[in-house]
């Protein structure tokens, strides 16, 4: 998330012109801005680096502006709601700053949060750079942490404000909103994932409980300062659902290199420190469906990301891969031999 | 014919991977670049193969939807004998158009079975 590279100075210079006059427009925003610049490498994030300096004061900052196009379409508005939520929860979460909901002062619907210290490696639990213990330890935490996104008290700090509470049906919820995606982004018919919804729906679960999920827990979305957890980032799918549901999304198959250590800490590992730290037992079956659920969500992105690439609205060619679409129907095949 | 499809396509791939390795490009530019290298790729990798296996989908497709069956009254439908691979995609989208309204209607059992088994086998065969 950190990480820089070189913008043309037009665009830095576009960006830093509409910050100026949108903080100008902020009461409680006066500074200015120091080093400003884009994160990420490439073009396919709209994530801008920069320093609001005052008088005697360096606070950093990132401000996240909607990508024309991309994998998931979401709401500038609630993810701003829901960090201004967390605040005040134990959860490492960046403070939110400023909104500009519809994008008048800053071209595209953006937010400004405060910018946490710590780096971002996706696949640490696989980097060589890291002794196997010190892996292992990051392993634990970031079930931990997960355990801690699903205690989080969100009646308490108003959540239920923005999120809705789907109750027992939040697994078919969840399949009836990714259902609407894809009927609404393919430009071609998709009968393997058609199959793929008819097959969940009959087979949905019940869940005991309702709590807060994050929708994109993995170690992209995590900074480390050293092997300490400095924030938990990217809440622009979380709502209000089945804690299986982050668990079927780390131990889908797709994501095995992200959340796993070949010998040393594999999906059962996982699932039963997880039920270690919550203190109940996983229902299996139902997590099943949830893995299921997550490839499918995962074609689905596709399928969105694919429309924007072909309308020109970002320059990822994404599509619906051959791997995603055998683990999606694998998951859900019936077999009446 | 000279240079081919596959020469020419061959080329591009080339002279992209030349620009993507340029050390004074952006990583923008080079994201940019990489991104086109990868469909020329794909393009190179199956544009040959793409008719042959639209043919054989629409034929097993119709088939699975019954329209050679002649009490089917769906005849209409039945593919097309033709090399046109414009033609073979149009039809290929009708054919899966069918099937997913089909999927739509059907219970749990064995029909439905077997579309999950000719649509897995599908994703395998897809060379595109």
């Amino acid at each position: 998330m950190t990480a820089t590279t070189t913008t043309p100075a037009t665009e830095t210079s576009r960006v830093a012109e509409l910050l100026h006059a949108f903080l100008a427009s902020q009461p409680d925003a006066a500074g200015r801005i120091v080093d400003l610049r884009r994160a990420d490498t490439g073009r396919s994030r709209n994530n801008w680096l920069f320093d609001l300096v005052g008088d005697g004061s360096r606070e950093p900052l990132i401000l996240r502006t909607d990508p024309l196009g991309g994998l998931i379409d979401t709401n500038r508005s609630v993810e701003f709601a829901v960090l201004r939520s967390l605040e005040s929860s134990p959860l490492p979460t960046p403070a939110a700053r400023w909104l500009d909901p519809n994008g008048r002062a800053l071209g595209r619907p953006s937010l400004i949060m405060s910018r946490l210290p710590g780096e971002c490696d996706y696949r640490v639990l696989r980097n060589p750079a890291r002794v196997l213990d010190e892996r292992i330890g990051l392993a634990r935490t970031f079930c931990e942490l997960l355990a801690s996104v699903h205690d989080v008290d969100w009646r308490g700090l108003g959540l239920s404000a923005t999120l809705t509470d789907p109750g027992p049906e939040a697994a078919r919820t969840q399949l009836n909103h990714w259902a609407t995606v894809l009927r609404t982004d393919q430009v071609e018919p998709w009968p393997e994932l058609e199959y793929a919804i008819a097959v969940l729906d009959e087979r949905a679960p019940l869940s005991a409980s309702t709590v807060l999920v994050h929708a994109d827990f993995k170690p992209g979305n995590i900074l480390l300062d050293g092997d300490r957890v400095s924030a938990l980032l990217d809440w622009e799918l979380a709502h209000l659902g089945d804690p299986l549901e982050d668990l079927g999304w780390v131990t889908q198959p797709l994501r095995t290199a992200e959340h796993t250590i070949p010998g040393s800490w594999d999906t059962a590992d996982l699932i039963a420190h997880y039920e270690r730290t919550i203190g109940t037992r996983v229902a299996l079956d139902a997590l099943d469906w949830w893995v299921a659920f997550s490839a499918l969500k995962t074609a689905i992105m596709q399928v969105s990301g694919l429309r924007a690439f072909l309308a020109g609205r970002t320059e990822q060619p994404y599509r619906p891969t051959r791997r995603v679409l055998s683990t999606v129907l694998d998951a859900v095949l019936e077999d009446y031999t | 014919m000279r240079p081919t499809i596959d020469e020419q396509l061959d080329g591009a791939i080339r002279l992209l991977r030349l620009a993507e390795d340029i050390p004074e490009t952006t990583p923008a530019v080079t994201e940019l670049v990489r991104n086109a290298r990868r469909l020329v790729e794909r393009t190179a990798g199956s544009w040959s193969m793409a008719l042959p296996f639209l043919q054989a989908d629409n034929a097993r497709t119709a088939a699975l939807l019954g329209y050679h069956d002649p009490d089917s009254g769906d005849l209409e439908e039945a593919t097309p004998g033709t090399a046109d691979l414009a033609a073979a995609v149009a039809h290929n989208e009708k054919l899966r158009a069918a099937l997913t309204h089909r999927i739509r209607g059907l219970p749990d059992g064995p029909d439905r079975a077997t579309i999950g088994t000719h649509l897995r086998a599908r994703v395998d065969a897809d060379p595109t």
